[in-house]
């Protein structure tokens, strides 16, 4: 079993196969070996950490991502955003805590948690207008007159054809 | 005063980016939203439904100042390309920097607005896919031939079908002046009413090769073997609608094209496709799609054809349309896939043959016997003992004899897969003839599933006559266990629970058979009519619905 320690100081035990799926983590247990003191993980949350085991426990045994898997890019292959029905089923949180998630599978280095978490923001953006996407995140316009000016011609560029 | 008033929009402005910095999404560092473009951008390309050419990046580029400078900041964003816009075309071009370009164009771009620049940019497009109207077919060349494509390892460039619309315009063939002699990594090359100089050695390390119609110049077979000699690596090839030039005598090199996983040949003659598979040294398991307008002397064929998947053929279909057209196909497995025409990328259809009847003036004419069908299967398998599954597609009221024909074909049939077909000759056929106790005629005696699309249910006699062979067979130990109903017309609840009491497994979709709205006669004749420009790589003039006549 691994202990690890959340940045509000809670520790989880967790089995070291479930585990494992972090990169980061697989990579320190194999450089400090067998052991029983905790892992600090100082950038992450209780309540994430939480999430982010379940995810892990859904997906043991599970080959990993290789590295080059992005490079086998082909137009027949599924879209990127496919997500399967229990991964969406688990991303659908609020946008603090996806937020949240996608930074502690970047941390965690969880290619394939990290993934679900880019695709379920791209399919909140997709089809969307900027103005529609804005609303959704609470973007304010922050472009400069001259930005905007460019923008505006853009759009009557594409308007003229 | 305006330099006060300017100031204080800067101020407000700064203020509402401090603001947006505060927000949970721009948590996310730089590298990680860019991933979520590059989704967004991906998913975008590959949406069929989407209609909006407008680059899903040029979005995301318009929400804020931040998100704009991390779009611009990624040139892998910008590099797929199919907008027909010149401004946004321009953009693409500039922010995609110098990464290798995938250009598509489904629609003919404007050349001298958006080919034009794009072209200018050759030597980093990887792949190049686009249509082009017959008139701007000469400069396209000339601009493709202006510079080498080092990258480039896909190039599919369409011309639209010769109609009584098309301008009169001689192309200039596609030779080794292209991409001045220089593209290495090219590996497919798709040309359609496009011509070739088939003495070009520029293809010489593709994998893949399409020529469709080609135009009007006669291909001499030498020419043709010639060609294939500098394409060992070659392992698709597709030829359509090309003009052979009887040489007369028979060219005595043979070629071995040893990685050909699949080969399609348009509309040869019969002596033609019979010295092309003599002269060709092939694997023997290459699928092969052959469109003939002739079954004489199929058997020569077939002698010269490669035959590896023979033994080990599970399924046959036999599709029958235009009162004058079949298409016959072989699978290695027992279940056929829905497509009903050839596909290279099938990898269970090994051999499809379609055939064109015609009279000695080159019209169409009627399909001279259905039972035809099990004739080609004869000549094509030699042995037909492993074939477990029979579809059959628009042969309309097919007799006794037809049905008798195909069980002395394919004795060990175990599913007849029946789409469009009027029921009373197969009734007929699976019914069992006892005239005389020691010699009763029994039909499909291995038949177990039989499955009707599309098949029309419009009086009880039918039923009553279904019930009594599903009786009589089980009676004689041939029984069929399974029955399908999908799409079927003017089905009912009461009848399917009248099968069931006699059918061990009875599936029923409850749909109910469409008809297609568009007719592609009259979709043809509007096209025709408003001189719209009609292409061969549309999936509703697909070669097997009928083409219109050049």
């Amino acid at each position: 079993m691994v202990h690890l320690v959340t940045s509000d100081n809670v520790e989880f035990v967790v089995e070291k196969e479930v585990v494992e799926r972090s990169v980061l983590i697989k990579n320190m247990l194999e450089d400090v070996g067998e052991s029983d003191q905790s892992i600090p993980l100082a950038n992450v949350s209780s309540a994430v950490l939480r999430k982010v085991i379940e995810y892990c426990e859904h997906h043991r045994g599970e080959p990993l991502p290789s590295g080059d898997a992005d490079q086998n890019q082909d137009e027949t292959r599924k879209r990127t955003t496919d997500i399967s029905e229990w991964d969406q089923k688990f991303i659908t949180v609020d946008q603090e805590m996806l937020f949240e998630i996608i930074l502690a599978a970047n941390y965690l280095d969880i290619k394939s948690l990290l993934d679900v978490g880019c695709k379920t923001v791209a399919n909140m953006i997709k089809g969307k207008t900027p103005d529609e996407i804005r609303r959704l995140f609470n973007i304010v316009n922050d472009f400069t007159p001259e930005e905007e000016a460019q923008i505006k011609k853009e759009n009557e560029w594409a308007e003229d054809r | 005063m305006a330099r006060s008033a300017a100031a204080k929009q800067e101020s407000k402005r700064v203020l509402r980016s401090r603001r947006n910095e505060l927000l949970p999404i721009f948590r996310l560092p730089t590298e990680i939203l860019v991933m979520v473009f590059k989704n967004v951008e991906e998913d975008h390309r590959l949406d069929e439904s989407a209609h909006s050419d407008v680059p899903a990046c040029v979005v995301v580029s318009r929400v804020c100042k931040y998100w704009r400078s991390v779009a611009y900041a990624c040139p892998a964003l910008w590099t797929h390309i199919r907008s027909t816009n010149p401004h946004l075309v321009a953009i693409m071009l500039e922010k995609s920097r110098n990464f290798p370009l995938v250009v598509m164009y489904k629609t003919p771009a404007p050349p001298r607005h958006c080919l034009k620049p794009i072209l200018s940019h050759l030597p980093r497009i990887e792949s190049l896919k686009f249509r082009a109207l017959e008139i701007h077919a000469n400069d396209i060349i000339q601009w493709l031939s202006s510079q080498p494509a080092p990258l480039l390892e896909t190039f599919e460039f369409s011309t639209p079908i010769v109609t009584q619309n098309s301008a009169d315009v001689d192309i200039t063939p596609i030779s080794s002046v292209i991409f001045q002699g220089q593209a290495p990594r090219l590996r497919s090359v798709h040309l359609t009413v496009v011509p070739i100089d088939w003495t070009a050695d520029i293809f010489s390390g593709i994998r893949s090769l399409s020529i469709m119609e080609p135009g009007p110049e006669y291909l001499t077979l030498s020419q043709f073997l010639s060609a294939l000699t500098r394409m060992p690596a070659l392992e698709h090839l597709s030829l359509e609608r090309i003009l052979f030039l009887d040489e007369g005598t028979m060219p005595y090199s043979t070629v071995s094209l040893p990685q050909l996983k699949s080969m399609a040949l348009g509309n040869p003659t019969l002596p033609e496709a019979i010295t092309v598979f003599r002269q060709l040294v092939l694997p023997a398991d290459v699928k092969i799609s052959l469109c003939l307008d002739s079954l004489r002397d199929i058997y020569d064929l077939f002698e010269v054809m490669p035959g590896g998947f023979r033994s080990i053929i599970k399924s046959m279909r036999a599709i029958c349309f235009n009162g004058y057209c079949l298409c016959v196909q072989f699978s290695t497995s027992p279940t056929m896939n829905p497509a009903d025409f050839w596909n290279a990328s099938d990898d269970d259809i090994r051999l499809s043959l379609h055939i064109v009847f015609k009279d000695d003036d080159g019209m169409p004419m009627a399909i001279p016997e259905l039972s035809i069908v099990f004739d080609i299967c004869q000549a094509a398998m030699q042995d037909m003992d492993g074939i477990q599954s029979l579809y059959l597609v628009g042969f309309g009221s097919p007799n006794r004899e037809f049905w008798r024909a195909g069980s002395a074909c394919l004795p060990n049939v175990e599913a007849i897969h029946l789409e469009g077909i009027w029921l009373e000759g197969i009734i007929a056929a699976l019914g069992i003839v006892n005239d005389d106790e020691h010699d009763i005629d029994i039909l499909y005696p291995s038949l177990r599933v039989l499955e009707l699309k599309a098949t029309l249910f419009d009086y009880e006699t039918l039923l009553n006559s279904l019930q009594a062979i599903w009786h009589m067979r089980a009676n004689h130990g041939v029984g069929i266990d399974t029955l399908r109903l999908t799409e079927c017309r003017r089905l009912l609840n009461y009848w399917v629970r009248r099968f069931r009491e006699v059918i061990e497994t009875v599936d029923w979709d409850e749909c109910h058979w469409q008809e297609h709205k568009e007719d592609s006669d009259e979709r043809l004749a509007e096209i025709l009519e408003t001189g719209r420009p009609l292409w061969y790589d549309d999936a509703a003039n697909d070669r097997n619905k009928g083409w219109p006549e050049s």
